[in-house]
Parts: C-alpha cells; sequence; structure tokens
C-alpha cells in the first residue's frame, strides 16, 4: 500500500526542522478533524455546496501536507457533490479511513523525529 | 465592479448550508478615505527610510495552508496573517502590506471580492491569489480583477518564491526579501 503522506515538499519549507514540523503536523491534524465533522454534518441533501466547499478546503490542504490519498479522495467527493446520501457516506467512510492513515503517520514521524 | 457578481460567485440558496456571500460595501467617499488612508500610511513608512524586508499579507481559512504559507514566507518577509476577507480588509489598510496572497473560498465574503476591492483602492497594490480551483471561471474573475498572481495548490517554496521574485523585479525592489540578520 501507498504512503499516506510524501513530505517532500513540506521539508522543502521546514528545511528539516522537527519542532516547525511538529507544530504544522498538530495544525493539520486539529483542522482536518473540523474538515471531517463538517462534511460529516453537510453529508445531507440540501446541504451540496457545503459538501462540496469543505471537500475543496480538505482537498487543498491534504496535497500542500503531501497527503496525495487523502486529497484525491477529497477530490472525488468534491465533484461528486450531488452525489446521493448513500454515496457520500461512503465517500466519507474512505476519507476518515485515510485521514486515520495520515494522522497515524504523523504521529509516529514526531514521536521517531523526538 | 466585478459584473458577475460582487463577490465573484454565483449566490448560493440559503437552505443549501451555505451563508450567501457578503461583499466589503464602500460608498464612494469611503473609497477616497480609504486610498487617502492608504497613501498617508505609504508616505509614513517610506518617511521612516522605508521597510527593511517586504511585508506580506495572507487571507486564508484553512489554519494548516495559512501556517505553511507563513513558514515560507517568514524566511524572508515579515507576515501577517488572518483567516477572512473582512479582517484582510482591515489589514490591508492599516499595514499596506508589499504583497497580498489571498485564497478564494473564504467564508462570507470571497476572496475574489475582496482582491476587487483592494484593486479599486489601490490600484498600486501586488495581489496574488492561491487557490486549490483551476476552474477558468475562477481564472477569468481574477483576470479581471487585475491581479498580479495566480498559484495553485499544493504549493511549495519555489512557486512562493517565484512570485516574491516576480514583485521584486517589477518594483526594483531587490534585496528586501531577505532573512532576518
Amino acid at each position: 500500500m501507498n504512503m499516506p503522506v510524501d513530505l517532500t515538499f513540506l521539508r522543502e519549507i521546514t528545511g528539516g526542522d522537527t519542532g516547525v514540523e511538529r507544530e504544522l503536523f498538530d495544525v493539520f491534524i486539529s483542522s482536518s478533524a473540523e474538515n471531517l465533522e463538517s462534511l460529516k454534518t453537510n453529508c445531507d441533501p440540501g446541504k451540496e455546496n457545503a459538501w462540496r466547499s469543505q471537500a475543496h478546503a480538505f482537498k487543498g490542504t491534504s496535497l500542500n501536507l503531501g497527503a496525495l490519498i487523502l486529497g484525491h479522495l477529497c477530490k472525488e467527493a468534491q465533484e461528486n457533490y450531488q452525489a446521493p446520501m448513500e454515496k457520500k457516506r461512503q465517500m466519507l467512510a474512505a476519507i476518515e479511513s485515510e485521514f486515520g492513515r495520515v494522522k497515524e503517520f504523523l504521529e509516529k514521524s514526531t514521536s521517531t523525529a523526538g | 465592479m466585478n459584473p458577475i457578481d460582487n463577490a465573484g460567485h454565483a449566490s448560493p440558496a440559503v437552505s443549501d448550508g451555505i451563508v450567501p456571500e457578503e461583499t466589503i460595501a464602500l460608498t464612494p467617499p469611503e473609497i477616497d478615505r480609504r486610498r487617502r488612508q492608504i497613501a498617508h500610511n505609504r508616505r509614513l513608512l517610506s518617511s521612516n527610510g522605508g521597510r527593511k524586508r517586504l511585508h506580506t499579507l495572507i487571507v486564508e481559512d484553512q489554519a494548516f495552508t495559512r501556517s505553511l504559507l507563513s513558514q515560507v514566507l517568514s524566511q524572508t518577509c515579515s507576515v501577517a496573517t488572518c483567516s477572512n476577507a473582512k479582517d484582510g480588509w482591515r489589514l490591508y489598510v492599516d499595514e499596506v502590506p508589499d504583497i497580498t496572497f489571498l485564497d478564494i473560498d473564504l467564508p462570507g465574503v470571497s476572496g475574489h471580492a475582496l482582491a476587487d476591492k483592494i484593486k479599486e483602492v489601490d490600484p498600486d497594490s501586488y495581489v496574488v491569489m492561491v487557490t486549490a480551483s483551476q476552474d477558468v471561471y475562477d481564472i477569468q474573475i481574477a483576470k479581471f480583477n487585475r491581479v498580479d498572481g495566480f498559484v495553485i495548490k499544493p504549493f511549495n517554496k519555489q512557486k512562493i518564491d517565484a512570485c516574491i521574485e516576480r514583485f521584486c523585479l517589477t518594483h526594483k525592489m531587490h534585496g528586501k526579501a531577505r532573512p532576518l540578520s
């Protein structure tokens, strides 16, 4: 299975400073948890534009971190904003699961960096 | 003013979970007052010997993207940040940044509407849109608003450095983008 995060671009920015990386990872995890919550609340019919907007925002932050699979799943959610609720719940489950992998990866990265 | 709508996007219905977009509405006397305020702040800066480093403003609602962009810019510039267009507008007038980086999808007033307002009041401004959107519509609106740059997310250090370099070239400000000594 592919790595959940490619840190190449982020490390160009942080210069490998683990303290800065830890701060950025913390911000990513907390803001993504909010994005995820917001997607959950906008799953219902009639909230299509809010769903699309949240998926778009989540896609942008995921890709900037280097979480390419998560970014791809969010892009799919953004594009399928008019899908039926059942399909949206499936997309949401995939996003939540991938976010779990990303989170675990980031937490491991910071703990091994000491 | 934007011909499509004041905020740069079609207004969504209230029932879809999004509050309809707002605008930064200024009357002609208010526009004149803001112009004078910006000119005054510029003169003040210049009379104090000008800035030693470039000053940038980031308006981005996503905390991670804001932090990441701030991390890149702070290596060579001073940085002010905020998460919505109304605060962005206030900070712009008060601080008169050299370069303003705007997200498009902001809550309430959109980045397009803010860019439009900044360019209307301060034609000398330098505005760069930063967005995950590759929508032709967004690019057209940005062009119509006469913005100076368009960076597609995901961005990397090179893309942002290239924006700063382009600004320095067009404004003959080489040496102003530099690390803190």
